[in-house]
């Protein structure tokens, strides 16, 4: 007998033996018993503390794969705006420019949020680049793969559609930035929403900056209101087309294709769905053994632990990555 | 307990996951709040547990550890997933 086969023969009996359940006291077969559940916690918490280690000790290995293009954020959310016949938005190559000094501000500062921790506010960027604004509103989103993915996600948010479909913005400012963000490599989207008051457009769209007073952000989304009553621009003079040259001036974040080390979104939902895999697996053979051998058991429902298993692995299989704010 | 009472307590199940199931989808792409739903249908798994065993009268302590354990596995395995 060769080796493989003695290991495979004594893998089989070991499995057969902690498959039995345990006569005397009517328990679960040892590998679904408290004690392995518990092990498996123990083994799950040790990894996720492991991760936590590790992303700290080196950062930047561990991310989100990613592969988002600033031509598609902008041409996504356009549809969406055609769809609800609401003109499409022109890329402005400043609002792009606090798009993007936004989004290197949050690796700069590790943070993830529309206010920074030192209190500055998305509007500071905005009139920061020297774009003049009567409106203006920010969206955020990190740790998504595809660029309509994270346009989806933002029609998804009631905040964040609100921005999108707001027929008072008439410009939009995408970057798109790789990081490392709380010990994860990952891409940051950041879209920036605008109007410049009319003056600023009769001056060719380049005003000295102008602070307007902001409210304080409340929701996920931001959409500064104007100080003033909102004057109405004359539609013949925002253009519906993208300009190239918009996209040609904004080269510094046209895309972003993250290639981490480790990706790991794949990694921690692989293993939940090999684990809950494995345990549902045990459950079915333990079930199946106990009736065959119409075994009483002091055990809770096996319905009900299989009802919640399968929904955990539903979740984690159909879970996508990414987060928006 | 009647077959009834079974059926009703299966139904009750059935609801606390279908409802599980609806947050997940209402709160795609916000994992916080994904994951207090998951939290909650864990939590809401555990009690129907151990309701459904004491009007069994087989309520055991034994019996609310598995509970406890398989919730707390299944939290803890979908709070990896959506490790940031």
């Amino acid at each position: 007998m060769n080796c493989a086969t003695t290991l495979t023969v004594n893998f089989l009996i070991y499995f057969k033996a902690v498959m039995n359940p345990f006569l005397p006291e009517e328990h679960r077969a040892p590998v679904i018993h408290k004690k392995a559940l518990a092990i498996y916690i123990s083994i799950l918490l040790s990894f996720y503390l492991f991760l936590n280690f590790f992303k700290t000790a080196a950062p930047g290995i561990l991310g989100f794969a990613s592969n988002i293009f600033v031509e598609e954020i902008v041409e996504v959310t356009n549809a969406y705006r055609r769809e609800n016949s609401i003109s499409e938005l022109r890329l402005d190559p400043t609002l792009s420019r606090a798009a993007q000094k936004k989004a290197e501000d949050m690796f700069a500062d590790d943070y993830w949020a529309h206010v920074a921790p030192d209190g500055t506010k998305p509007w500071y960027f905005i009139t920061a680049v020297g774009y003049d604004y009567v409106y203006a509103g920010e969206n955020l989103a990190k740790d998504f793969q595809k660029s309509e993915s994270v346009v989806v996600a933002w029609m998804d948010s009631p905040t964040h559609r609100q921005n999108i479909l707001n027929d008072r913005f008439k410009d939009i400012g995408v970057a798109v930035v790789n990081g490392t963000l709380n010990g994860y490599e990952t891409t940051l989207v950041v879209e920036m929403f605008g109007r410049r008051p009319p003056e600023a457009l009769a001056k060719g769209g380049q005003s000295s900056p102008t602070q307007v007073a902001g409210t304080s952000p409340a929701t996920t989304s931001q959409v500064e209101p104007p100080e003033e009553s909102p004057v109405e621009i004359p539609s013949e003079s925002i253009s519906t087309e993208l300009p190239q040259e918009a996209y040609r001036e904004a080269q510094w974040s046209l895309s972003a294709q993250t290639r981490p080390k480790v990706d790991v979104f794949s990694l921690t939902r692989s293993l939940s769905l090999a684990l809950g895999s494995m345990v549902l697996g045990f459950f079915t053979l333990d079930t199946y053994t106990a009736r065959k051998r119409g075994l009483v058991r002091l055990s809770g429902h096996t319905v009900a632990h299989f009802g919640l298993l399968i929904l955990l692995l539903g979740f984690v299989w159909f879970l996508k990555p990414g987060a928006v704010l | 307990m009647t077959s009834k009472e079974h059926l009703l307590h299966y139904l009750i199940l059935f609801l606390i996951l279908t409802l599980g199931l609806v947050g997940f989808v209402v709160f795609r792409f916000r994992p916080q709040l994904q994951l207090l739903v998951v939290g909650l249908t864990v939590g809401g798994y555990i009690l129907w547990g151990i309701a459904h065993h004491y009007t069994e009268e087989r309520l055991r302590w034994e019996v609310v550890g598995e509970y406890i354990l398989v919730g707390v596995l299944v939290f803890v395995m979908f709070a990896l997933t959506l490790l940031r």
